[in-house]
């Protein structure tokens, strides 16, 4: 049992006009097990608040505390969280020229299990992976995101995350851009994910349409910078049909 | 009227309007007119109450509106032409996708005037997660001048064609503007074979991240015909992509074809992958080609960004054009918000000649209809030598990096020490930003899993990453912070190395 607690978090990015705070004060909880889907119009910091969990250094915490399993996150280097079992699937995935995806993923591999996976059975497994999500075994051999569509960008995330089995896997806008049948496979995966580990899914999403494939056990609402609201799928249901101007319309601080 | 917020290229409007008395009837010495034989376009610069409304059969998908109950667009024409046509355009054609829809068959809608001379409006609107094909067929029997307004809803993929075919008679003047939805996919394409004189102007803008537009065109022109394509597409959006790719064959005395690519890159559109191009092939010696690709940028932050332009006889290689050096991140935090822009001027309008390999891999990376997003990348045998300036020492803070656009390639700029380096801006273990790192002594460290690469060779020092980065090499022209950093974007051959040495 593990569970990602996300506490009273402020973060902030430097502009060349001084410090701008994205994050005012989010606090969530994820346990394994469950899906939380985080929705909220553009430019409302969901992307901010995946980086900030990853631990990129473009964004400076200014208070707050992100735990993992009773861990400090914020006193852990990236590398440490990967290795803890944090997962960022980005929004904009960009290529990584020559990496083929095969070495790409058993490095990554090693560098959560903290040894480097056996080639014969890495072989296997990764085989397997790929099936699953219907992708060609020659995809293995191509370059990191040169080339790919926005549906293989996706679902070498998607593999990924199959592969390296995160306790918490954080899904920034998985769902954008892909079109209804890439996003039927996409979501496939996640689910299987979901059943075969007991991780906890933080899905940030700006549409619906991903939540009829994925059912989330908790939606909150992020408008500028904090979760304005929480509640069980019902609420992704009024987002769909009322969008997001209610909670807009919320005073800014 | 609306007065454009500034600042556009050199080419692009200036002013947005639906009234008619807010453009001056042009002399043909403006900028956006100057090709155009403009004697010729009397009969579209002032109302005429004669005039007829182009119609389209009526379909599951489309339909014909009277001007009077029209939805409103937030289109407002960029020219005379367009503005007296939108004033005075009786019935609207419209095309309707509902959201969700996937339409598998085309819309086609086919155009027919109602009088020789004839002004057109059609509005396309698809919604949301949609997905659509619609060929617009028009009518080369009449005179034209209309505007096609397109809205993509977000997540939606639209396919248009719009083709002129037909005899070389009849003037066709067409505004074409679309609004890419977060997220959407646009393919607009023209085939331009007919009419005496066509002008086309596709625009494209972007309504939230993660667009993407890719303009086609294929036109031919036999003497007289005038072909003008005029394109701007206007980023101001991060994470959009464009591609722009026309190519026309011209032949005969008095064929004329003009192509104007302007593509601005404002400063919130970061991340912005585009790419233009024209070729055109002159098929004998009467033909003149007037081609102008104009890239903007006021961010230095982009994915890729790059044009070309070349105009050549058959028979001989392609012309292809020295690359123009592209754009430099201007000023860090100190210049104090000081505005990024460089201008990359398009070449003259006739093409130097010059040996240089055909670039055709790079267009049969395209594969047409797929959700692929337009993607390009500089080649490196195109005659690239030498060092291009990229910034000031003092841009960049003592001991750390700073990513800048090199010909095409990004790169972490470092400093370290007294030492100035050029990097290749990604870790070879994942996407992430190199100039995002740590600089520790000679080495770079790349922020996500800590792998650090030596400056000087590019090998990385530590696990994860195993492969080495690419390197440029860097010269520092005179002292203190005032100092010019250049960079030859060609890498320096990789130097192997053991990893986790
Ligand atoms: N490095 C940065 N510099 C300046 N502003 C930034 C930076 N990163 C993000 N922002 C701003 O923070 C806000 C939140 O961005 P983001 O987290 O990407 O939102 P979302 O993912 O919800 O669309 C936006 O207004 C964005 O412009
Ligand atoms: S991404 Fe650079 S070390 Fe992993
Ligand atoms: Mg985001």
């Amino acid at each position: 049992m593990s569970a990602l607690v996300i506490t009273d978090l402020h973060a902030s990015v430097t502009t060349e006009s001084g410090p701008r705070e994205i994050l005012r004060g989010v606090s969530l909880t994820v346990e394994s097990g469950k899906t939380h889907a985080v929705m909220g119009p553009n430019g409302s910091g969901k992307s901010t608040l995946a980086y900030v969990i990853a631990g990129h250094p473009k964004y400076t915490v200014t208070s707050g505390s992100i735990e993992l399993d009773g861990e400090d996150v914020l006193a852990m280097s990236v590398d440490e969280r990967a290795r803890a079992g944090l997962f960022l699937a980005m929004q904009y995935p960009v290529e990584v020229p020559g990496v083929s995806v095969s070495n790409f993923l058993r490095t990554s591999a090693t560098a959560v299990r903290g040894e480097a996976p056996k080639l014969r059975l890495w072989i296997k497994e990764m085989k397997e992976a790929m099936l699953a999500l219907q992708m060609d075994p020659a995809f293995a051999e191509r370059n990191v995101n040169e080339g790919f569509s926005g549906g293989e960008k996706k679902r070498h995330e998607i593999l990924q995350l199959s592969l390296l089995k995160p306790k918490i896997a954080i899904l920034d806008e998985t769902d954008s851009g892909l079109d209804v049948d890439a996003l039927r496979i996409v979501s496939e995966g996640v689910n299987a994910f979901r059943e075969s580990s007991d991780a906890g899914t933080l899905l940030i999403t700006h549409y619906t349409r991903i939540l009829r494939y994925i059912s989330p056990d908790v939606v909150h609402v992020f408008v500028d910078g904090r979760i304005v609201e929480s509640g069980g799928p019902e609420l992704a249901e009024v987002l769909e049909s009322e969008g997001y101007e209610r909670f807009v319309q919320t005073p800014a601080s | 009227m609306t007065v454009l917020e500034a600042p556009p290229t050199d080419h692009s409007p200036r002013v947005a309007s639906a009234n008619i008395e807010d453009f001056v009837v042009p002399s043909g010495r403006e900028e956006e007119w100057r090709f155009a034989p403009v004697a010729e376009l009397g009969m579209f610069m002032h109302p005429d109450d004669a005039a007829g409304s182009m119609v389209a059969q009526a379909t599951a998908h489309v339909a014909m509106v009277d001007a009077a109950d029209a939805e409103p667009t937030a289109w407002l024409p960029t020219d005379r032409t367009s503005a007296v046509a939108r004033a005075g355009v009786r019935s609207v054609v419209t095309v309707r996708v509902a959201d969700d829809e996937v339409v598998d068959e085309p819309i086609v809608v086919t155009l027919a005037g109602s009088a020789s001379t004839n002004y057109a409006h059609l509005d396309v609107r698809v919604g949301r997660h949609s997905r659509a094909t619609v060929v617009i067929v028009h009518d080369a029997g009449v005179d034209v001048s209309g505007s096609i307004v397109t809205h993509v809803g977000d997540g939606a993929d639209l396919t248009m064609l719009s083709i002129i075919d037909g005899p070389a008679e009849r003037v066709h003047l067409w505004q074409w503007h679309t609004d890419v939805g977060r997220d959407a996919h646009f393919v607009g394409s023209v085939v331009t074979l007919g009419g005496r004189v066509v002008r086309i102007l596709p625009s494209v803008s972007y309504q939230g991240p993660g667009g993407s537009a890719e303009l086609l065109g294929a036109f031919l022109a036999d003497g007289p015909q005038y072909l003008e394509h005029r394109i701007f597409v206007d980023h101001a959006q991060p994470h959009c992509a464009s591609n722009v790719v026309f190519k026309g064959a011209l032949s005969g005395a008095g064929a004329h074809t003009v192509w104007i690519g302007d593509v601005l890159v404002r400063r919130e559109a970061t991340g912005t992958d585009t790419y233009e191009m024209n070729r055109n092939l002159l098929l004998d010696d009467g033909p003149r080609a007037d081609s102008v690709p104009n890239l903007e940028l006021e961010t230095g932050d982009v994915a890729s960004a790059g044009h070309a332009s070349a105009t050549g006889p058959v028979r001989r290689r392609a012309a292809v054009l020295p690359p123009v050096p592209r754009h430099h991140r201007a000023g860090g935090a100190a210049a104090g918000g000081a505005r990024i822009l460089r201008r990359c001027p398009g070449p003259h309008p006739v093409a130097r000649l010059a040996s240089t390999r055909a670039r055709s891999h790079r267009e049969s990376a395209r594969d047409g209809g797929s959700r692929r997003r337009p993607r390009r990348r500089r080649d490196r045998d195109d005659g690239v030598t030498g060092f291009l300036p990229v910034c000031r020492v003092g841009d960049i803070a003592p001991n750390s990096a700073k990513r800048y656009i090199v010909d095409g390639t990004a790169m972490a700029i470092v400093r370290a020490g007294d030492g100035v380096f050029a990097i290749n801006d990604r870790c070879s273990h994942a996407d992430v930003s190199l100039a995002e790192g740590e600089v520790d002594g000679c080495a770079i460290e790349c922020w996500l899993h800590g792998s650090a690469f030596d400056l000087r060779t590019g090998t990385p020092l530590s696990l994860p990453a195993i492969e080495p980065v690419p390197i440029y090499s860097v010269r520092v022209l005179g002292d203190g912070d005032d100092a010019l950093i250049e960079v030859d974007p060609s890498p320096i051959p990789a130097i192997v190395a053991a990893p986790g040495q």
